[in-house]
């Protein structure tokens, strides 16, 4: 038996290796997808205050920090059993929104336009940012633009750019000024504009490979998202909304401090990443998964014209159901971006946001808090439990990747067993592997639990069973 | 800082690094020291990990001066990043790599600053928010040696010579 390991997978945020298992006859048996980074949060987290949650949790990841702050904020303000204030909700809404621009902006323009401008078979020291800038630097420099949008609201709100200091339990410090909204509204046109560019060159690239986005891979799962109350595509704030993989509801408007009722999780031995599911179907039928094509998936309609109309394109490629190709997360984020600039433009233009009631305050009230927000790459948890005296005693978080890891590996398997035939073991077949997972835009910076719960082992058997190599990293922080 | 011609250069000092992964915060608190000195013509920040977007910004500045951690080589060293050092960003700690956005500004922005990278070996890089006390050291020292540089006007030594004084231009 052969294995064959890409490591480390590039263009992702954060490590991870992926290892594709044949079988004597070549054929790939199994595929997995290793995350060899450690964190330990969690643990890291208890006996802290909970009000000092909202500050330190964005420093778990310099790529969704505004999700995370927004999540621990929220628990906080369950612990507090307080409310923000109006301009408190539509300020951290507007920085949320910059958060998912920003995030969308390097997945697409940088981390996935190399495969889809310079080819699947192009020369992976060109197929690069580096290379795009040299053959598209218009496409670079407006995916820069356009990220630098998204960075900018952050940077006027909290003064910085990359963690969002300034969002608390009960609301945010600083209030929008006057003259940051007018400094921001300058960009929507140009944003509005980089985005249908964007999405007229994926609509040109799927035309041009129709065959190839078709089968990407299309593997049926159950899609999690938070949605308004009627429905609606919501990245703020709502409750949950399972479908299943034909589009039917499996259930609505769930509370998301109850999230334990309806997901699990289970340890994998090769994995620091835990495999939730969808608690009622069980490991094996309930496999999920979250962020923009999810999001998609369960939402009914979307809150502005321009993405509604692009929905609605999107949506018919399934006749209204479920759209499963994990090529399409691309189409779906570029949505969720036009989307994201019109509510800006919405926020933006609503004369409460530059209030400067933007905190309510509180005390601690109950021992326990859930948050929750859809980070870019999809649903955010943060779960806190308190003692008496606010602190931290218990820490659960639940990240989009770690939700998805259990697709990615069936996505993994799904493109390998096409590309990827004994020998005949081409660049391009790796490239097409790596490009599955790249689908799913994963961070493993912030996705691993608690510090010495879990060793990771990785074993090599041949066919007959036998184990022929192992390596292993030992347990404790 | 003097440059070529007694002028002033305009600097940006960027110390990145995860503050919570132990030794690996040792840029943003070199950072946070020199910031505290508010020396002339120099903007100090820090970060988690570098910026795409910043390929822009630096090709504004003339010099850009990196502080990170790092996992082996010697206590304290400095080098000259060139253009495509490092490879396209190969998952290493901070992902993107210097060279990568100096290849950008270049390529997208038309002329790329001289980037300088100052490195500290750390000891310990699991949770937790504190230096190990050889690390606070090694940061005191680089902190001294960087404000000192652009401080008096001398340029950033290098250890293999000075390739390069004056701006990277296309």
């Amino acid at each position: 038996m052969r294995k064959i390991t890409i490591n480390p997978v590039t263009r992702i945020e954060g490590h991870a290796k992926i290892t594709l298992q044949l079988d004597e006859v070549g054929e790939v048996a199994t595929a997995r997808f290793h995350v060899n980074e450690f964190r330990g949060f969690e643990k890291f987290c208890e006996g802290r205050l909970f009000t000092e949650m909202p500050n330190i949790t964005p420093r778990i990841c310099g790529i969704c920090p505004v999700s995370h702050a927004v999540a621990s904020a929220k628990a906080g303000e369950m612990i507090m059993k307080v409310t923000p204030p109006v301009a408190g909700e539509l300020v951290r809404r507007l920085i949320h929104l910059g958060q998912h621009i920003s995030s969308h902006a390097l997945s697409f323009f940088h981390l996935s336009c190399p495969d889809l401008l310079l080819g699947w078979g192009g020369d992976p020291a060109r197929r690069n940012i580096v290379g795009l800038a040299a053959a598209h630097p218009d496409v670079a420099r407006r995916g820069i633009r356009l990220r630098q949008f998204g960075q900018e609201i952050s940077e006027r709100i909290t003064g910085k750019k990359i963690h969002a200091i300034g969002i608390v339990a009960g609301g945010m410090l600083q209030p929008l000024t006057e003259e940051a909204r007018e400094a921001l509204r300058a960009w929507v046109p140009e944003a509005r504009e980089t985005v249908r560019l964007g999405l007229e060159l994926l609509a040109r690239h799927c035309a041009e490979h129709a065959d190839e986005v078709r089968d990407f891979d299309r593997f049926e799962t159950l899609y999690l998202g938070t949605v308004g109350p009627e429905g609606e595509h919501e990245l703020y704030d709502g409750r949950l909304r399972f479908v299943d993989a034909r589009g039917g509801m499996l259930a609505d408007q769930l509370d998301p401090a109850r999230y334990l009722d309806w997901i699990a999780e289970q340890p994998v031995e090769w994995s620091y990443l835990k495999y939730p599911y969808y608690r009622p179907l069980g490991p094996e039928r309930g496999v999920y998964r979250v962020g923009p094509l999810a999001r998609l998936n369960v939402a009914s309609r979307m809150k502005t014209p321009l993405a509604q109309a692009e929905f609605e394109r999107f949506r018919a490629l399934a006749e209204g159901g479920p759209v499963h190709g994990s090529f399409r997360y691309h189409q779906a984020r570029l949505i969720e971006t036009l989307g994201c600039v019109e509510e800006i433009e919405l926020l933006l233009d609503d004369p409460r946001i530059t209030s400067d009631e933007t905190q309510a305050q509180a005390r601690r009230n109950q021992a326990e808090g859930v948050g929750c927000s859809e980070s870019p790459r999809g649903t955010l948890f943060h779960h806190y439990v308190t003692d008496a005296g606010g602190l931290l005693t218990g820490v659960n978080l639940l990240i989009a990747t770690g939700q998805n890891n259990p697709a990615m590996n069936r996505s993994i398997l799904d493109v390998a067993r096409r590309h990827v035939r004994g020998n005949d073991i081409s660049e391009e077949a790796l490239n097409r592997v790596e490009g599955a997972i790249r689908c799913y835009d994963p961070c493993l910076s912030c996705s691993t639990h608690a510090v010495g719960s879990m060793p990771l082992v990785i074993e090599l058997r041949n066919a007959r069973g036998d184990l022929t190599g192992c390596w292993a990293r030992g347990t404790g922080g | 800082m003097l440059g070529a011609g007694n002028r002033r250069v305009k600097t940006l000092v960027i110390g990145y690094g995860n503050a919570l992964r132990g030794d690996d915060g040792v840029g943003p608190a070199v950072a946070e020291r020199l910031a505290a000195l508010a020396l002339k013509d120099v903007e100090v920040r820090s970060a988690t990990q570098l910026q795409l977007e910043w390929a822009a910004e630096w090709s504004g500045y003339e010099r850009v001066v990196l502080i990170d951690a790092a996992v082996e080589g010697a206590a304290i060293s400095r080098e000259r990043v060139w253009p495509g050092d490092g490879g396209e960003g190969d998952g290493g700690a901070h992902e993107l790599q210097a060279g990568v956005l100096v290849s950008l500004a270049r390529v997208l922005y038309g002329r790329a600053p001289e980037v300088w990278r100052w490195r500290i070996r750390g000891e310990s890089f699991g949770i937790g928010d504190e230096l190990t006390p050889g690390v606070r050291v090694a940061a005191d020292e680089v902190t001294e040696r960087i404000g000192r540089s652009l401080d008096d006007g001398d340029d950033l030594p290098s250890a293999g010579g000075r390739r390069n004084a004056g701006l990277t231009s296309i």
